[in-house]
């Protein structure tokens, strides 16, 4: 029983935090900002997947251990790429809002709205 | 088996790769035997294609459960045709202007290669992957002349993208604990007979929320105007014509996916809502590219209505739609990047006597508008007929379809003002008459020609077309009184409307005001939040 209600707390927790990164992404002003939040959601999510295929007892499939007691491997593999894609959607986004804070000394979405042309 | 369709995704990408490290202008003829290469792939593939239908091609030695799938049906054999088509083109008109930059050939062969995966690609993952990739590729595409526009908005439509993307994540992970396995086929077979569950549900509707950022339906839409408006005419024609339709491309496979009927209706009447706000945008803008991008959001919209009434009628409207909407907008856009490049402006009111000085090209441009307005022997006309006959039954929506209608021939009317000389009174810039009609010799606009000659022949050649997509495909009948009288009022109408109101002052401050909303990137998120929650209530 107790190993139920805590396996329920954390999926909570783990929507918590997806749900603080939507919160940030419609409430952040500042490009830096929405950045974090992007990142934050993703990593909310790969918490969620890996919390979700864990099973108590079982052990991480690295090689030496039988197949019979180890968790899903497919997962981790999966979430190795998602991961790296994450990587490279952060940094084209922050290169570009290097290029930007060059253009027009400002960062905030709304100002960058506002200008013409 | 499988060799030639794993070909097809990693020969473009090898040779992107060869052509940025030679850095030579000798190797970047190469982007021309890779689309050599690529047609007579697609060759073979027509060839075996009885045999390849529908099978799933499993790479490595893995089982099916574990593997990576390719699979090639009638879709996607018919959006590959259209892909290697659209590259062409692209490629014939970048060609003089990039052909020294072996950094943009790079990429747009890369995209292409992705591309091409998104569509034989068969596991929930792997369609993620690319999606993924296309987005990143076509991001670095947009904001090529790096001038603070097009980073601005090529920012912009990087975030939001990403965003949709992760409530596919998080759909897919759904879909992966209720069945066990990542495949497309076994997903769909082993969702099928499970019961009808909240979770089902709430798979359903992250994962087509995320499709539906991607494909631009209505809220989340502003990205389009502003990617498409400011990226060079080249990628933009690319944009609008194909990669926006890989967006519904997936948003089918979705539906494929949970196979009984969802919420085609939701999905219905948030596109007739696209089509509605896309016409009223597109209305009110003096940039030319912003008009033709706002004008897809509409078309989108259209072809959304269609495609959400899976294995009816009005399904293969919104198809067929589809395919005929890439070959016009293309033309559309590449006409518009040639007067930019003549005329050193993108304002409507600016460009004028454009019939005269590029008498050719005004041909081609003047197809691709009768073809998006869907007159009588233009291939628009084949979408329009199955999408209006589909809806004949049902009055309000029938009047709200006539509405887009005229609406986008308004706005092509609007368009059309670029044709004409200017009045006595203003003075925009005009080529030198001794320029006139020597600008515009077929060679120059090679790929415009070979669209405007495609609009004319889908027309024509739409069953050889449908059979291509689905082999029951609705009668459409080329002379229809009905049609053409329908068509021909709603074109006196429109002229009535666009005399009246758009070229006088009387609501010049009501468009001003439209033209002016801008709408930053954390209410966009607002409204993506908003979209997830109307679904969820829509489900209950």
């Amino acid at each position: 029983m107790p190993t139920t209600i805590l396996n329920h707390l954390e999926t909570f927790l783990i929507l918590a935090i997806i749900l603080s990164g939507f919160v940030g992404l419609a409430t952040a002003k500042n490009i830096i900002r929405s950045i974090i939040c992007l990142n934050i959601t993703q990593t909310g999510i790969i918490l969620l997947f890996l919390s979700l295929v864990y099973e108590p007892g079982m052990l991480p499939p690295v090689l030496p251990t039988p197949t019979q007691s180890m968790v899903d491997p497919t997962p981790e593999a999966l979430v190795i790429t998602t991961i790296v894609i994450g990587a490279a959607i952060t940094s084209l986004a922050l290169m570009m809002s290097i290029k930007i804070f060059h253009h027009y000394g400002t960062l905030d979405w709304k100002e960058l709205a506002d200008r013409e042309g | 088996m499988i060799t030639y369709p794993l070909l097809m995704v990693f020969l473009p990408i090898i040779s992107a790769i060869f052509i940025y490290i030679m850095g030579k202008s000798w190797a970047n003829r190469l982007v021309f035997a890779t689309q050599l290469a690529l047609s007579l792939l697609y060759l073979q593939l027509i060839a075996i294609f009885p045999v390849l239908n529908s099978k799933s091609l499993v790479i490595g030695d893995w089982t099916l459960q574990s593997g990576i799938a390719l699979k090639i049906d009638n879709l996607s054999m018919a959006f590959i045709g259209l892909a290697i088509f659209m590259w062409w083109m692209v490629i014939l008109y970048a060609w003089p202007i990039y052909k020294k930059d072996n950094k943009f050939l790079f990429f747009l062969l890369f995209l292409e290669g992705t591309f091409l995966g998104l569509l034989m690609v068969n596991d929930l993952f792997s369609m993620f992957v690319f999606i993924d990739i296309i987005t990143i590729l076509s991001a670095i595409l947009v904001v090529y002349k790096k001038d603070g526009w097009s980073l601005r908005s090529g920012l912009y439509y990087l975030m939001i993208n990403s965003m949709g993307m992760l409530t596919y994540l998080m759909g897919f992970v759904i879909v992966y604990m209720l069945t066990g396995t990542l495949n497309w086929d076994l997903a769909t077979e082993r969702l099928s007979v499970l019961p009808l569950s909240p979770s089902i549900y709430a798979a359903y509707i992250l994962m087509s929320a995320s499709v539906s950022v991607k494909a631009a339906f209505f809220p989340t839409f502003n990205w389009l105007s502003r990617a498409h408006g400011s990226a060079p005419a080249s990628i933009s024609a690319l944009l609008s014509g194909l990669l926006v339709k890989g967006g519904l491309y997936a948003f089918i496979r979705i539906q494929e996916l949970f196979s009984r009927p969802m919420m085609g209706d939701f999905f219905f009447h948030l596109g007739l809502i696209t089509a509605l706000s896309g016409v009223i945008f597109a209305l009110s803008q003096k940039d030319i590219k912003q008009m033709l991008a706002f004008s897809t959001i509409s078309q989108i919209g259209l072809m959304l209505m269609g495609i959400s009434q899976i294995q009816t009628n009005i399904y293969y409207g919104g198809l067929i739609h589809l395919f005929n909407h890439a070959l016009f907008k293309a033309l559309l856009f590449l006409g518009a990047g040639i007067l930019i490049n003549h005329y050193k402006t993108r304002r409507l009111t600016q460009i004028r006597g454009v019939f005269q000085a590029f008498p050719l090209l005004s041909v081609t441009l003047f197809i691709g508008m009768l073809s998006i307005t869907g007159a009588p022997f233009f291939n628009g006309y084949i979408g329009k007929y199955i999408l209006s006959t589909e809806l004949a039954s049902k009055p309000l929506y029938f009047s709200l379809y006539h509405l887009v209608n005229l609406g986008t021939i308004m706005t092509y009317m609007k368009f059309s003002q670029i044709f004409f000389l200017p009045n006595e009174e203003s003075k925009p810039f005009l080529p030198d008459p001794k320029q006139w009609g020597k600008m515009d010799r077929p060679r120059h606009i090679i790929p415009s020609l070979i669209l405007a000659f495609s609009c004319l022949f889908a027309t024509f050649g739409f069953s050889f077309l449908g059979n291509l997509v689905q082999a029951d495909f609705p009668t459409v009948r080329l002379f229809s009184a009905t049609k053409y009288v329908h068509w021909s009022l709603t074109v006196i109408l429109a002229y009535i409307l666009t005399k009246a109101f758009i070229f006088t002052d009387r609501i010049t401050h009501i468009l001003h005001a439209i033209r002016e909303v801008k709408i930053p990137f954390y209410h966009t998120a607002y409204m993506f939040i908003l979209l997830l929650a109307s679904m969820l209530v829509f489900a209950w």
